[in-house]
């Protein structure tokens, strides 16, 4: 805190105001600023609150003395600003022990105070400038060796210095790792015994050239031996380090183990000696060409090689080339031909066909002999088979190829890294992923790919611990800023001996489209389900509960109860009231598996607030492939008051018809007392005329009270059977007009016909006149006959019926139709108009009428 | 219309019940009105009303067959712009409204007396002559008298 108040300020210690005065006014006077305070606690308040460049203190203090504040102040935690000590006169042995507490300079009140004053604070003030600037170089060059000590401790390359002498004076950890010594080991010895013997002196030259100046550095490979006998090839890059005048301070050098490079390319060297041995022992042939004769002679390896025996060889250059496939004929002569040319060494690789069919690739190498005028004289080489190289080497492009075609063919952007994310290599398909070319990518920090909020996968340890062991799901950004998701997997390998990352990216944008667009289409079907004022439940094969809309919770009783995975056996010991019906349905659902199929049926659910509820459920199970028990959907409609209604509807239904039956009775009770009244009436009157009238209007409302009898008798109360009727009526009139069935004989031949209530009565009106004339008129005089009635149906619906009597018949001439009397008006008016009836009357014998309707004019009314 | 004064007013009975249009036809006849054939049904009505031009035409509203008392009415007022006097066993509420839109002289429910029907006719004449001013004297007398 104090620091940050640091002024140019110097603050004056001095009890007396007229000396402050003067010290401030000549401190001014060389433009420095004070402040001034009277007293030690005064000075420890300002002290406390300010960082002054100087301190001018005086000694003798009311309040305390020199020393004690100087202590006080040295333990604050600004510690003791520099600070000059002013004494009176005579004085001066305590100014020494100030000046031991750190005082810079002193100052005695005598007559040149005043006058010393300026200089000394000045002096003081340069001195203190020059040393803060020597603070900050040493701390600036304190943080540089401790950045570097860093690099230098946790560099995979040994460093080590080497002074003029070769005695090694700083080497890190790693050094002493590859010299396998300790660090301790290390620092002190010569450089030069850590070198392999083989070499102690084959550097010499460069490195005495570097320790002499003439050159900066050396780069070289350095075979160095360890502490234990053992060796390994180092890369030693030198420097010199010098002091300011260029004088050599000391060597800087840096090793890296190269031992695996070198070992592998000695391992090269054998092999490659080895492979010369072998073919040389095995079948390294020898050509020679006389070119201005064309002479081709091939020593016995030759032969060998091509499979040709040396009396089947013509010896000349196309004789080898008859022999070279087809398709490097060409090739293989351009070569031949520009090495005489001397454009080109002879050094190439062609097929040729042994006489076996057998292809064979050879290697050629040759020279060419030429004249005084550089024409091409002859030409000798060797031939040898490279087949099992060539097959090797295609096989390892053809691996590669197959690895980069994977590499780029995948649909997943791959991505190498180092372990500190920093892309090495990147696919076709990351550039495509990304939006960024692979140029771009190079060297990109991968922290660029990952979305704000989205964590950086790096390997905890190179070992590739820490790695995700299973692919995760995080977001990405596209170069163009777009956020995609992605699951990515990586993995630490070792490529080379160096330890890359290898991350696997796939977009799963369009996944997560699809698992959005399900989970929406889900919870929209769920809101629809849960909205229904139905039972709707999801079980599984085994009748496990999977989903239940929110109805069926609330209706058995199980809301906020863990139902998923439980079969309504074990959900009853969760509702105890609904125990039996969950045990039924259990049983229900049973019998739906059997089924095999859709069922339905009504089940009561009991209530404990209420009277039961009736619910139509539907269960439907469903099978997989193989026909085993998949799932159950079971779908329950509250029918309580659509019964309900149906209850009350077939309850007043039966209460109409009791009152319609009672209706049709009472009409037929009036009519019957209508034809008592009529009775009555006739029975009274004197006059015959009027008696027959009144007998004749008996019979017409009779014949109607007969309809309403048979109606209320009728089972569906709108319809009478056509057939009673006619026979209930003839006996009625029968007995009406008092005839004796030995004298007219009635003969009925009818079919049940049904005819609805509203053709009923006035067909029953006709049948009447009918039946009554024929029995007034058709016998007189107690004449013998009979009448026959005959009623049928058609298969078109037409209704036909026949009333036809032997009797007497109408005098000739007179037409029976056009007879004036109610009787044959109702018979021609009721029957033709209001049926719509054909009506036929036949008079030849007898008379016979014909009447034919359809019963359509009315509809049925119930 | 003058020309209704000179004779009696011509009707038409509308009635798919035979022998109650038989008695309503004896009945109108015995009081001096002249009776058109009968119809027992909505198509015979306007077709007879087509070919007769009837004064007044006495209409059942529930009839038997295709069309019912008040369709074959509006077809007969389009085209003759006959006078209509329903019968009816009972008033509907929904016909109710229906009726009044042809304006008919009144609607007399069954059985209907024959009284009704001819004070409802004689109303109707006089209510006519009233509302035409320029109707001769001569004319307006007869009316008053018949």
């Amino acid at each position: 805190m104090v620091q940050e108040l640091e002024t140019n300020t110097i603050l004056l210690i001095e009890d007396d105001p007229g000396t402050a005065l003067l010290v401030q006014e000549k401190l001014e006077e060389v433009g420095c600023h004070s402040a001034c305070v009277t007293t030690g606690k005064a000075a420890m308040g300002w002290l406390a609150q300010n960082r002054p460049r100087l301190v001018l203190l005086d000694y003798s203090l009311p309040d305390v003395s020199g020393i004690e504040l100087v202590e006080k102040l040295a333990a604050a935690p600004g510690g003791m600003p520099p600070f000059i000590v002013t004494t009176g006169m005579g004085d001066e042995r305590v100014a020494v022990a100030m000046m031991k507490r750190g005082a810079r300079d002193y100052l005695v009140k005598d007559a040149s105070f005043l006058d010393s004053l300026p200089r000394v604070v000045e002096q003081a003030l340069k001195q203190i400038a020059v040393e803060r600037r020597l603070a900050e170089m040493e701390q600036a060059l304190r943080d540089r060796e401790n950045r570097l000590r860093t690099i230098f401790e946790t560099s995979h390359a040994g460093i080590i210095l080497v002074n003029p002498q070769g005695v090694i004076t700083y080497a890190n950890q790693r050094m002493a790792d590859l010299f396998g010594c300790s660090l301790g080991e290390l620092i002190g010895s010569t450089y030069p015994e850590h070198v392999h013997p083989d070499q102690r002196y084959a550097g010499d030259q460069k490195m005495r050239q570097l320790i002499a100046g003439e050159i900066d550095a050396v780069a070289l490979e350095r075979h160095y031996i360890r502490k234990d006998g053992s060796d390994f090839w180092g890369f030693l890059s030198g420097r010199r380090q010098e002091d300011e005048a260029g004088n050599l301070v000391s060597l800087v050098g840096v090793i890296s183990d190269i031992t695996e490079r070198k070992l592998m390319e000695a391992e090269r060297i054998t092999l490659l000696e080895r492979l010369n041995l072998a073919t040389r022992a095995a079948g390294l042939g020898i050509w020679d060409w006389d070119v201005q004769r064309n002479e081709l002679v091939w020593d016995d390896q030759m032969y060998e090689l091509y499979g040709v025996r040396r009396e089947d060889f013509p010896g000349a250059y196309e004789s080898w080339l008859a022999r070279v496939h087809p398709d490097d004929r060409a090739a293989g002569e351009e070569v031949s031909l520009q090495a005489r040319r001397g454009e080109t060494e002879y050094d190439t690789e062609f097929r040729i066909i042994r006489p076996d069919g057998a292809v064979r690739v050879i290697k050629a190498y040759g020279k060419v002999t030429r004249g005084e005028s550089g024409n091409p004289l002859r030409m000798t080489g060797v031939n040898y088979d490279i087949t099992e190289w060539k097959h090797a080497e295609q096989v390892l492009r053809e691996s590669e190829a197959r690895y980069r075609a994977i590499f780029e063919g995948v649909q997943d952007a791959i991505f190498v890294e180092t372990p500190a994310g920093k892309i090495l290599d990147a696919n076709q398909r990351a550039c495509e992923m990304y939006g960024y070319s692979r140029e771009q990518f190079l060297g990109m920090p991968v922290a660029r790919l990952v979305a704000p909020g989205s964590s950086l996968v790096l390997p905890r340890s190179l070992s590739g611990a820490g790695m995700l062991e299973h692919p995760i799901e995080t977001a990405n950004l596209r170069a163009n800023g777009e956020r995609f998701p992605v699951e990515l997997s990586c993995s630490v390998q070792n490529v080379d001996g160096e330890p890359v990352m290898l991350v696997v990216v796939r977009d799963i944008t369009e996944r997560k489209r699809a698992e959005e667009a399900l989970r929406e289409s889900e919870a929209r079907l769920r809101t629809l389900i849960n909205a229904m004022p139905d039972i709707v439940c999801f079980k599984d094969g085994r009748g496990r509960w999977l989903e239940a809309n929110e109805f069926d919770l609330k209706l058995f009783q199980l809301t906020g109860v863990d139902y998923r995975g439980k079969k309504d056996s074990e959900l009853a010991d969760f509702s105890q009231f609904y125990r039996d019906a969950f045990l039924t349905c259990e049983e229900t659902d049973e019998r739906a598996w059997q089924a095999g199929g859709a069922s339905r049926g009504e089940e009561t659910i009991p209530r404990q607030d209420g009277p039961p509820l009736v619910f139509d459920v539907i269960k439907v199970p469903t099978f997989t492939l193989g026909n085993q028990r998949q799932g159950l959907v079971v779908v329950g409609r509250d029918i309580t008051d659509l019964k309900r209604a149906e209850q009350d509807l077939r309850t007043a239904l039966v209460e109409k018809e009791v009152l319609l039956r009672e209706l049709y009775h009472r009409t037929k009770n009036n009519m019957q007392v209508i034809s008592a009244l009529l009775n009555l009436e006739a029975a009274r009157d004197e006059n015959q005329a009027l008696r027959k009238t009144l007998l004749d209007m008996d019979n017409r409302i009779r014949s109607m009270a007969l309809v309403h009898q048979k109606l209320y008798q009728s089972q569906n109360l709108s319809s009478i059977d056509l057939k009673d009727y006619l026979s209930d009526l003839a006996n009625l009139l029968l007995a009406t007009y008092q005839v004796d069935p030995g004298r007219i004989t009635l003969r009925l031949e009818a079919e049940s016909v049904p005819v609805l209530i509203d053709s009923a009565v006035p067909c029953g009106l006709v049948i009447n006149e009918i039946l009554s004339n024929a029995l007034k008129y058709a016998f007189p005089g107690g004449r013998e006959g009979e009448i026959k009635i005959r009623l049928s149906r058609s298969a078109q619906g037409m209704i036909r019926l026949e009333i036809a009597d032997n009797g007497v018949g109408v005098p000739p001439g007179v037409d029976i139709r056009h007879k004036d009397t109610l009787g044959v008006q109702i018979i021609t008016g009721v029957a033709g108009r209001q049926l719509g009836a054909k009506v036929e009357v036949d008079t030849s014998h007898g008379v016979a009428w014909c009447i034919q309707f359809e019963d359509n004019r009315y509809r049925p009314r119930v | 219309m003058s020309e209704a004064m000179d004779r009696p007013a011509k009707i038409l009975i509308v009635e798919d019940e035979f022998l109650i249009s038989l008695d309503l036809r004896m009945q109108l006849s015995k009081m001096g009105y002249q009776v058109c054939t009968l119809a027992g049904s909505g198509e015979e009505a306007v077709q007879i009303a087509a070919q007769e031009t009837p004064d007044v035409v006495l209409m059942d509203l529930h009839l038997a067959g295709e069309i019912d008392g008040l369709v074959a009415s509006r077809q007969i007022v389009a085209q003759t712009g006959a006078a209509i006097l329903f019968m009816t066993g009972y008033i509907g509420e929904d016909t109710g409204r229906d009726i009044e839109t042809l304006q008919p002289l009144a609607c007399l429910v069954k059985p209907i007396r024959i009284r009704e029907v001819h004070e409802a006719i004689s109303a109707w004449l006089e209510q006519k002559v009233a509302i035409k001013p320029d109707r001769s004297l001569d004319a307006l007398n007869e009316s008053a008298t018949s």
